[in-house]
């Protein structure tokens, strides 16, 4: 089963039961409430807004293993607040794909709720200059969620100088018997990478543009998963031409 | 047309410190050139900076090409114009895949994209040639390579670049007997069909017996001291460079090496590991 769900406006229930993959565009302010239950999802949030919005994400996942892949490479104002609960012998596996422009601020709560859980969070971020960006990791591991597992990793590509570009991977961790990590690497572009990179021709531009898909872009791979996967690649090829292009 | 690569009197700094104090050098289609010389002496500056490594300033002295002015150049441009170094420490660009880099060098140079299909016929005859994994074109550049991967990676992008110049910075370090074998059949099979020049820096005469340098320099500290064929590689590799600082009179560079210190045991015995 493959769902698309578009032109929503405040609310949406995803209460699935069985496995599916679906497809969300965001493109307006919107709360989805998640109750994955029984099987195997893979979910794909693809930001898409002509303004500012603010997105909300609620719920838990039940006997399932859920991969949600967010995408946001718009030049708005965007604040997200995400909170999702992971059961008994559940897996949620999250990559993100931020761009740093204007005021963002995005927050991330990811509960190990009970033991055998598994979460593993990637977050990739490319910060523009006068980027106002801020991402706050939280993974918590709760009393009695022994055997749980809990990754974090984030990557951050800054130029030249966003007003602010943090991102604060945190793990609470109230059990014993459990794996837990997290790791960031932020920086800008190394000069060897570029004098590199020139040496092969590519110009100061060229190269910065590579690396800037590089970071954005998912593979060809990514979108076939998805319902409307090549539609999606389309929007989000023009909006990285854009960012390139500045 | 022969391409002509013309050094002159060629002096470089790096910070306050000049390495090159006039080497002047000439290097014309078709021609292997070896460049031999104690570690710190100058070498890979030389290449460096025939490539533009920012790190490196020209105080005086000339480069062209065909006769333009190739300091005046910036990196890329000497590259589209038939320039290429492989270096010694290749960079890793992660998130980059070597097939997106390499296409993307090949249309730099092109007016027309290359078309795609040439493009992976290409690059998997050039892989199937230097014995590298299948899945090459689809891993990031350089990332989580053996050095001898990154070695060969560096021919790769070689071939499917077709320089008219390629300078190889210790390229045979780090590659087994094989690997040097197959390095050096791809480097002169790409030297017969383009009649490619080279400039190749390597310590080891094993490397220079396969692809048979047509001229040799030795550089000590920042000058060339002497020049000669492949006999004089050969005469090097036997005797080394004590004969030539004998009859000379000259000293080399020692290298600059970073000090390495130990704190030892509660920071008592500090102590430094070179000396």
């Amino acid at each position: 089963m493959a769902e698309v769900y578009k032109d929503l406006k405040g609310r949406l229930d995803l209460k699935l039961d069985g496995g599916e993959t679906v497809t969300v565009f965001v493109e307006d302010d919107l709360e989805i409430n998640y109750e994955l239950k029984n099987g195997d999802y893979r979910i794909l949030v693809f930001i898409n807004t002509a303004r500012d919005i603010t997105l909300k994400e609620r719920g838990f996942i039940e006997n399932s293993n859920v991969g949600i892949d967010l995408l946001e490479l718009d030049q708005h104002a965007y604040v997200q607040d995400s909170s999702i609960d992971v059961l008994k012998g559940s897996s949620l596996t999250v990559n993100t794909t931020y761009l740093g422009v204007n005021v963002k601020k995005i927050d991330y709560h990811l509960f190990n709720k009970e033991r055998d859980s598994y979460i593993k969070i990637s977050n990739n971020v490319v910060c523009l200059d006068d980027a106002d960006f801020v991402l706050n990791v939280v993974g918590k591991i709760v009393k009695g969620a022994k055997s749980s597992k809990c990754f974090q990793k984030s990557r951050c590509l800054t130029f030249e100088s966003p007003k602010q570009s943090k991102i604060l991977p945190v793990l609470e961790i109230d059990e014993n018997d459990v794996e837990a990590s997290h790791s960031l690497s932020s920086g800008t572009i190394d000069e060897d990478v570029l004098f590199y990179m020139n040496s092969r021709g590519l110009s100061r531009r060229d190269a910065l543009s590579l690396l800037l898909v590089s970071y954005l872009m998912p593979d060809e791979e990514f979108y076939q998963a998805y319902e409307e996967g090549l539609a999606i690649k389309e929007i989000a090829d023009k909006k990285v031409e854009k960012i390139c292009s500045m | 047309m022969a391409n002509v690569l013309e050094i002159k009197d060629l002096h470089v700094s790096a910070g306050e410190k000049e390495i090159l104090k006039g080497i002047s050098l000439t290097v014309k289609s078709g021609e292997i050139h070896a460049i031999m010389g104690p570690n710190g002496n100058g070498k890979s500056t030389l290449l460096q900076t025939i490539m533009g490594n920012p790190n490196y300033t020209v105080t005086s002295g000339s480069i062209t090409y065909n006769g333009e002015d190739v300091l005046a150049m910036p990196v890329d441009v000497r590259s589209r114009k038939g320039l290429f170094l492989a270096l010694q420490y290749p960079q890793e660009i992660s998130g980059v895949t070597n097939s997106d880099f390499l296409r993307a060098a090949i249309n730099a140079r092109n007016e027309n994209p290359v078309s795609i299909f040439k493009f992976i016929k290409e690059i998997e005859k050039n892989i199937r040639d230097l014995k590298m994994k299948d899945d090459l074109a689809h891993r990031f550049v350089n990332d989580g390579f053996s050095g001898g991967e990154k070695k060969r990676n560096e021919i790769l992008q070689m071939m499917m670049l077709k320089p008219d110049i390629a300078m190889l910075d210790e390229i045979d370090s780090g590659l087994d007997v094989d690997a040097i074998k197959l390095v050096s059949d791809a480097i002169l099979k790409l030297k017969e069909e383009t009649d490619l020049a080279l400039i190749v820096v390597s310590h080891y005469e094993r490397f220079f017996t396969s692809i048979k340098p047509t001229h040799s320099h030795v550089i000590v500290d920042g000058k060339i001291v002497v020049e000669g064929d492949d006999e004089l590689v050969f005469k090097i590799d036997n005797d080394g460079y004590d004969w030539l600082y004998e009859e000379l009179k000259i000293e080399p560079l020692k290298e600059d090496r970073p000090m390495v210190y130990s704190l030892g045991v509660c920071a008592r015995n500090t102590r430094s590991l070179n000396g």
